[in-house]
């Protein structure tokens, strides 16, 4: 079966800055990917590519089979695209806007665009520069939910928006996504609305590297211990402070380790008796019961995988 | 592919009005001004001399008008691109299921159309001004003064759509030269009427500035590769 989008090989740079040596992702079709990763790392790099606003460098990334640079009309018709800070022509009215873009797409659903643009109370007329970025956010949505497309790429979602149209915009996607037909790819900056609809994780690292896992698998097999610096000898704290500025043990169970001043962070895809035993074999002797699980929320974990830094 | 066309229209009138309105207006001030400049030229002096002047002298009174389509047409093309350019609106226009070609292309009809109906009211005038004025020899040789200005103005457009569309700097400069290279000789003051009969050459120009345009469109979509 053709997915809807394919990474593969995808090599780019900015000058000398290598974002992705050989990255190959696949997408599946009904699910919703998140794409996860620190500043810097490449997620808007990714997305502009699969938007096709930027052509790699090498590789190749398709979209419905198109170069994802290069697609056809009748591709295009099948994405919908929701762009950073919800941009659109804010010179239209709400009419304006809904009549301009329902003119190109046959299977325009005008219903689900007035669904959503009743919620915010305003006129018909009203003109969409003057909106907030939480009622523009309402209306780029339905724009975009009234394509009907089967794939949706989403651009920070978030940004600009506070709690209440957070949510509202993601109730709004989940009810829409409800019916498992449609890929989503997204970017946000808040993790813990991932929670309510996102099936898998991307977690791009600096340098091209991606681990790709479902969501809860990521919440359910990735954990993290604290250990207090009180309860170690203070010969181990040198060893200990190397690990935490990323000298992990070479083929040790650990994906980070965080120094704090009163104690580290140790995350790993591991149970506690294999951390205890990974720590032990770098030389750390640990008393019984040191290592504390740690409890983690969604962007706990996320952080503890991706690092502070 | 005419409801893509409509449809571009309909955006680009929304997005333009204010712009169009304001050139409307400051094209019909000038022409107005004008209109009471050349009227003073016939209350200071007796008709004869002012005739002699324009006729056998090769003097025109219209000469501040020299530069005025240029502008015009640099300034419609901020009020049709800049927008479209911040924030990289102009994404959403390229994203819409249509040919980029057509896209594009509709884009640059819509003004292209505009400001050729803008030359025209302004040709309109002048010809009403020239005729209350002067013999018919002077109205005709008025239209084929000004025409390669009007001509600059469509070129100035071209060109500034060229420099704000293109991402690359370079590309960029080498738009802006082509736009000076080709307005210059238009708008070079020479004896009145005598570039009309070089307007064919440099209209056949036009198409294929219009068709070069979707080059920097193109590099616009696929920017940052170099």
């Amino acid at each position: 079966m053709q997915h809807p989008v394919l990474v593969e090989n995808l090599r780019h740079a900015y000058g000398r800055h290598k974002v992705y040596d050989d990255l190959s992702l696949r997408f599946e079709r009904g699910k919703v990917y998140g794409l996860l990763g620190k500043n810097g790392v490449g997620k808007t790099t990714l997305i502009k590519i699969i938007m096709g606003f930027l052509k790699p460098l090498g590789g190749s990334c398709r979209v419905f089979g198109d170069p994802a640079h290069a697609l056809r009309p009748a591709t295009r018709e099948r994405v919908g695209l929701l762009f950073e800070r919800h941009l659109t022509y804010d010179f239209f009215t709400i009419r304006q806007v809904e009549w301009f873009m329902s003119s190109f797409y046959p299977r325009w659903k005008s219903e689900r665009f007035w669904a959503l643009a009743d919620v915010l109370g305003l006129p018909p007329s009203h003109r969409i520069a003057h909106m907030s970025e939480g009622q523009r956010s309402q209306i780029v949505l339905g724009l975009m939910l009234a394509q009907d497309p089967e794939l949706l790429i989403l651009d920070d979602y978030s940004l600009g928006l506070d709690a209440g149209y957070r949510r509202l915009f993601v109730d709004y996607l989940a009810e829409y996504l409800r019916d498992g037909q449609h890929t989503v790819i997204l970017t946000s900056h808040v993790i813990q609305d991932m929670d309510r609809f996102v099936d898998e994780a991307i977690f791009l690292r600096r340098g091209g590297g991606s681990l790709t896992m479902p969501l809860k698998d990521f919440q359910h097999r990735f954990a993290g211990w604290r250990l207090d610096r009180a309860s170690v000898n203070g010969e181990t704290l040198p060893l200990l402070e190397r690990m935490a500025s990323g000298h992990l043990p070479p083929g040790a169970c650990l994906v980070n380790a965080e120094s704090h001043a009163d104690r580290f962070e140790f995350f790993a895809f591991a149970s506690l008796h294999e951390v205890e035993g990974t720590l032990r074999q770098a030389g750390i002797p640990l008393p019984e019961g040191a290592l504390v699980p740690l409890p983690l929320n969604l962007e706990d974990a996320f952080v503890g995988y991706t690092g502070r830094r | 592919m005419p409801h893509v066309v409509c449809s571009i229209f309909y955006k680009e009138f929304f997005k333009t009005r204010l712009g169009m309105v304001l050139l409307l207006g400051g094209n019909a001030l000038f022409m107005g001004w004008l209109w009471l400049d050349i009227r003073r030229l016939f209350l200071l002096d007796h008709p004869e001399i002012v005739w002699y002047r324009v006729m056998d002298l090769g003097q025109i009174p219209y000469m501040p008008l020299t530069f005025l389509p240029a502008i015009c047409g640099c300034i419609f093309c901020c009020f049709q691109f800049l927008p479209e350019m911040r924030d990289e609106r102009l994404r959403i226009s390229l994203h819409l299921p249509c040919a980029m070609p057509v896209l594009i292309l509709s884009h640059l009809l819509y003004g292209l159309t505009f400001l050729s109906l803008l030359f025209a009211l302004n040709a309109l005038a002048l010809i009403l001004i020239s005729h209350a004025y002067f013999p018919p020899d002077a109205v005709r040789l008025a239209l084929q003064t000004t025409a390669p200005w009007f001509l600059a103005g469509l070129y100035a457009y071209l060109c500034m759509t060229c420099c704000l569309l293109e991402p690359r700097p370079r590309a960029r400069l080498l738009g802006l030269l082509l736009g000076g290279g080709l307005c210059a000789p238009l708008l070079i003051r020479t004896a009145p009427g005598s570039l009309a009969p070089c307007l064919p050459a440099f209209l056949l120009l036009m198409p294929l500035l219009v068709i070069g345009l979707l080059l920097p469109a193109l590099h616009y979509r696929h920017r940052r590769t170099e």
